[in-house]
């Protein structure tokens, strides 16, 4: 990475200040956690994006208490999170953790996976390769954006690949799914307990929340949703906003990729610039929906260049 | 202040400092920005100037990807405009791009991107007839600070072989809405801040008219213009161009775009 250009004793003082502040806004996640079907507990989080004031508070985790401990989908943003949140799984597992499993790489899911060192971290290969590749640049973001809440995390890569298919883990059968389009290539992670038909569905799915694109292929996004949608859920835990009965979370998942999609082509089509799409009209339907804008600019930042690059004539 | 709260806290320590020892410098700026007197001196040479409601740039409000920031410029109703400069104030490469039609505009719709370094304001001035710059802008902040992106864009790597590819499209206003010409370079802009990889940018383009072959306008750019540069402009009454550029290395490249297409 490139730093050009140093400022002087002046950024140094302010930098100071900066980590004081960090200091005094250090506080507690305080997690709670929801039982959404018998042993399926949710951590429900907000639909913002991830800041100094909520420590990457922002995703829904969860874990399945089985005879064999608690098994826990996506450790959070922090080793802190991760602490908390192992603390609140045994208190309700009787004290085990039996696994972990991380749906996708993004730092806001899976940098907490260090307060699990002692038990197996599961992942998809493109997932783990994904972690080795980019995790150490994660990791510093998240310090830079998260201050204080990072202390202490570093950079535990998952211990076993996940495989695709049925796992009986503790008298508890669960279906992992290997899904593409958010995160990457067979590279998003999803988990259903079978018996309650609760589905984890990592950033798979979003719900009252725009969905992140930093490294999203919209059109296996939507075959993903096809796929999910076929297992017949009854609820839906999505990445990120609240739980929801059915497919109603993954219906506005896919309507938003629908109209991301068809935004991003009707401004290429036109010649729009990519400081033009930053200010496209949003939808009622989604204006209630966290982060809209906010992601909406991203979006542009992330796909509008294929969309537009495909829309000239090239020599 | 107007500085936004999301701006980084060093920022705001650097206008506070600025403005102990420089008052009468900034306090006209409506973006209190501590590099608004080096954009006024070096990237204005020094002539009038007055902020401007006309001009107009549209950035996000945060820079997702800091080595590119998506930006476009919108100026209106300023008769005899003549130059379009855009700057961004604390980045080390402060002028993006200057824009020199050859026929005295009076609206100027211009899209690109560049990189910064931090949070900075990125401008937009334009030059009148009378020799007046007319000055709009905004701040764009970055979010982990400038050096990192959150996204991890990675850089293709088959640059060096497609280098000086070139494409292009007008775009055909509907009523009352200007044409519009898009066109992109496969050019690593790089600034050569990093030891070993050399300084290689596009430095100056040249737009004809097809068929007449007379400049419609040159365009200089620097290295602070992102990768793979983009250009947008809004036009009337063009068949068709013919564009010509080449970067500090000899490098040429050149497009010819026809307005054949019709808007879907
Ligand atoms: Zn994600």
């Amino acid at each position: 990475m490139r730093c050009a250009y140093r400022w002087g004793a002046a950024s140094t003082t302010a930098l100071l200040l900066m980590a004081f502040a960090a200091v005094t806004a250090a506080a507690d996640y305080e997690l709670l956690a929801e039982e959404v079907a018998e042993g399926v507990w949710v951590v429900p989080g907000t639909t913002e994006g991830f800041s100094r004031d909520n420590g990457g508070h922002m995703l829904n985790t969860g874990f399945v208490v089985t005879d064999e401990g608690a098994v826990i989908v996506d450790p959070g943003p922090t080793l802190r999170y991760g602490e908390q949140l192992r603390a609140l799984a045994e208190s309700k597992a009787g004290g085990a953790i039996a696994r972990v499993y991380l749906t996708h790489h993004h730092p806001d899911h899976a940098l907490g996976a260090l307060a699990f060192s002692d038990v197996p971290v599961h992942a998809l290969p493109a997932t783990i390769a994904a972690l080795e590749r980019d995790g150490q640049k994660l990791l510093n973001n998240f310090y830079r954006l998260l201050g204080d809440w990072m202390r202490g995390t570093r950079m535990h890569l998952p211990t076993q690949s996940a495989e695709p298919g049925q796992v009986k883990i503790g008298g508890r059968r669960l279906q992992v799914l290997a899904l593409s389009g958010h995160s990457g290539a067979g590279a998003d992670l999803a988990i259903l307990d079978v018996g309650s038909r609760v589905l984890f569905a990592g950033d798979i799915v979003f719900n009252a929340r725009a969905p992140a694109t930093p490294d999203a292929d919209i059109g296996r996004w939507l075959t993903s949703l096809e796929a999910v949608a076929a297992l017949a859920p009854e609820q839906i835990v999505p990445g990120h906003g609240p739980l929801a009965a059915g497919l109603d979370a993954l219906k506005a998942t896919r309507d938003w990729l629908d109209w991301l999609d068809n935004t991003m082509r009707d401004g290429a089509s036109r010649g729009l610039s990519m400081g033009e799409m930053l200010n496209a009209p949003i939808p009622k339907r989604f204006a209630s929906w966290g982060q809209a804008r906010r992601e909406l600019q991203r979006s542009v930042n992330h796909i509008y260049s294929s969309y537009s690059t495909a829309a000239l004539d090239w020599n | 202040m107007e500085v936004p709260d999301r701006l980084p806290g060093f920022v705001a320590a650097l206008v506070i400092a600025c403005i102990l020892c420089e008052a009468d410098a900034v306090a006209s700026d409506p973006l209190d920005s501590p590099g608004w007197r080096i954009v006024a001196e070096q990237v204005l040479a020094g002539a009038p100037y007055r902020f401007d409601d006309r001009v107009s740039v549209h950035v996000p409000a945060v820079a997702e990807d800091p080595t590119r920031v998506p930006l476009h410029v919108q100026v209106t109703d300023i008769p005899g405009i003549q130059r379009i400069v855009v700057a961004a104030d604390l980045n080390p490469i402060t002028r993006a791009v200057t824009l020199l039609p050859e026929h005295r505009l009076d609206r100027v719709s211009f899209g690109t991107q560049i990189k910064v370094e931090q949070a900075t304001p990125v401008r937009a001035a334009v030059l009148d007839d009378d020799g007046l710059w007319h000055v709009g802008g905004t701040w764009v902040s970055a979010a982990g600070g400038g050096c990192s992106a959150p996204s991890l864009a990675s850089v293709d790597p088959s640059w060096s072989e497609r280098l000086g590819e070139a494409g292009g499209r007008i775009f055909r206003g509907s009523k009352g809405v200007p044409d519009r010409l898009k066109f992109s370079v496969v050019h690593p802009m790089d600034a050569g801040f990093v030891s070993g990889v050399p300084r290689l940018y596009i430095q100056e383009t040249s737009i004809h008219a097809i068929p007449d072959g007379k400049r419609v306008m040159r365009m200089l750019t620097t290295a602070a213009v992102s990768e793979n540069p983009v250009f947008a402009f809004d036009f009337t009454g063009i068949e068709g161009v013919a564009i010509q550029g080449r970067d500090n290395n000899g490098n040429r490249f050149a497009l010819r775009v026809a307005a054949t297409k019709t808007v879907p």
